[in-house]
């Protein structure tokens, strides 16, 4: 059997706010308003315990279907329960008239499921910190199965590729080995960097990135600042390896050594 | 495309605000944000909210949102699109698809979608959308059966995607895997042939929502998309160090105790970051 979806399915992601609103630009009091009025609509059957998420079963009003069979009048459903914990407002009109404000509600055609490739970038191939001697290949790496960052072997540096790319928008992390197998890793010198030095990053299109370092810092393994893992605002490039006092028994050392730099010019 | 008409505005928003949709001083947990999907292939709709013509021409595959709205009632009344619609809802001489009068619930993230149930009656659902954080290196894939076709099951490489199954008309199930590219497709619940080809990408730190809408045997079927991005979570460590190479007397030796003392001095002044002294 062959679906007619197959062909037809048009599938378009959802997009960020510069595709919204295509139709009723200039119109956000219509557009909120339609979009409250669809989902009360669907909202009375909300069982309780979806409301307070974790539900995996759409709730439902029964509208049954016309004698013709297209779109015709139904009687009146009028549930309206309320939902445990949702007791509406009072309908006294204790409103301000000239208080409220109605927020801009984008509306957008839904996407397609073509367009869901992730979009190339320009990805990273080698980097360089020329003052402390660091000059090594970059690979793409993401999760091992046990959750931590894949770090690849001695020679190489690792680029999070579910992360920013270098120059791109947020904190783009690249990570190597300080050692590996007895020999000294990619990230060695990393903690001899000090602010100023400048990190140069050779691209897959053969344009060089430059950056420019600001910090040096030692950190628990637990205790990374969430700003090295951000996916948007200023640009950064963050050099991670290990360090501090090295725990023989799991061959591990106890503290990651970490370089922000910020983009030059 | 139809061209979007809209009357009464003035009327409506001053009924939205004496039911309370603008309410001022409703809390956080009282509000929900909405967003709004049009899954009924090929019929355009009009909306009124308490008899007042809202919007003309909400078009099919449309997605609106997202809004907070306050826990409310409100008496919704949808309609086929008319060419000459009136202001009123009083005023139209057909019936309405839908006419509900619900309440809006509050603390949750929600999409309301207009689609056909398993008959292929039009319908509403309001489906819970997932917006916990995603363990690093993997997306959550939301399926949602809201077409008028019988229950699947998610197919990849001959075999049932597991928590992907015996989805039927009105149900959703959701999995979280690896973020890749995987070759899936729709087959009848308990079988594995593939049915409908619906390979997705699924990004990581995503909640990827697939919609199956439209009818099956009536040839409009298809598959239209929600992503909510932004759910990524870190790696749980990056251990970078194997030999012990710096350490009892490596060149880190000397820093980590420079470093405790500009890492107190740091904390003092707001930062947990220390620097290094070149040797």
């Amino acid at each position: 059997m062959t679906s007619p979806a197959s062909t037809a399915a048009p599938f378009r992601v959802l997009s960020p706010p510069a595709r919204a609103g295509r139709w009723w630009s200039g119109r956000r009091p219509v557009r909120s308003v339609l979009a409250a009025t669809l989902l009360a609509a669907g909202c009375s059957s909300l069982p309780a315990d979806e409301v307070s998420g974790g539900g995996s079963t759409a709730g439902v009003i029964d509208v049954g279907r016309s004698e013709g069979g297209d779109l015709r009048a139904q009687d009146e459903v009028s549930d309206g329960e309320p939902v445990d914990g949702s007791a509406p407002p009072a309908l006294d009109g204790a409103v301000d008239p000239g208080g409220w404000s109605v927020p801009d509600v984008p509306i957008q055609t839904a996407a397609s499921l073509d367009d869901l490739v992730v979009p190339d970038r320009p990805a990273p191939v080698g980097l360089r910190v020329v003052s402390v001697g660091i000059d090594a290949a970059v690979t793409e790496v993401g999760i091992r199965p046990d959750g931590d960052l894949e770090v690849p072997a001695e020679a190489e540096i690792g680029w999070y590729r579910f992360g920013p790319e270098p120059g791109g928008p947020g904190s783009s992390v690249v990570a190597a080995h300080v050692d590996y197998n007895g020999r000294p890793g990619a990230f060695f010198p990393l903690r001899d960097t000090v602010v100023g030095d400048v990190v140069e990053v050779d691209r897959a299109d053969g344009s060089t990135l430059q950056f420019e370092v600001v910090s040096v810092a030692r950190h628990g393994k637990d205790e990374l600042p969430p700003d090295l893992w951000r996916r948007d605002g200023a640009p950064q490039l963050v050099l991670i390896t290990c360090g501090g006092p090295f725990d023989s028994r799991v061959r591990s050392y106890e503290d990651n050594v970490v370089v922000v730099a910020v983009p030059i010019g | 495309m139809r061209t979007s008409r809209f009357r009464a505005l003035l009327a409506l928003l001053t009924t939205l605000a004496t039911i309370g949709l603008f309410a001022p001083g409703a809390s956080a947990q009282d509000t929900s944000d909405v967003f709004v999907v049009h899954g009924i292939p090929g019929v355009t709709v009009d909306v009124y909210v308490d008899g007042d013509l809202t919007l003309e021409g909400f078009e099919p595959e449309a997605i609106a949102g997202p809004l907070s709205l306050p826990a409310a009632d409100y008496r919704i009344q949808i309609f086929a699109a008319s060419d000459d619609a009136p202001a009123s809802a009083e005023d139209r001489t057909d019936d309405a698809v839908i006419d509900v009068t619900p309440a809006v619930p509050g603390g949750a993230n929600l999409s309301v979608v207009a689609h056909l149930d398993a008959d292929g009656a039009p319908t509403l659902g309001a489906f819970v959308n997932d917006l916990d954080t995603i363990d690093a290196g993997e997306g959550r894939v939301t399926v949602r059966h809201t077409a008028a076709a019988p229950a699947v099951d998610i197919v990849a490489g001959g075999a049932a995607v597991d928590g992907l199954t015996g989805l039927a008309n009105g149900g959703e199930a959701v999995v979280a895997l690896p973020a890749d590219a995987y070759p899936t497709g729709l087959a009848a619940a308990g079988t594995t042939e593939v049915l409908v080809d619906a390979p997705i990408t699924i990004a990581e730190g995503t909640n990827l929502v697939v919609y199956a809408i439209g009818d099956l045997a009536g040839g409009s079927f298809t598959l239209i998309t929600q992503s909510f991005d932004g759910l990524h979570s870190a790696p749980a460590q990056v251990n970078a160090g194997t030999s012990g190479l710096l350490d009892p007397a490596g060149p880190s030796s000397v820093p980590a105790l420079v470093t405790a003392g500009v890492l107190g001095v740091a904390v003092v002044a707001g930062t947990a970051r220390a620097s290094f002294v070149r040797r």
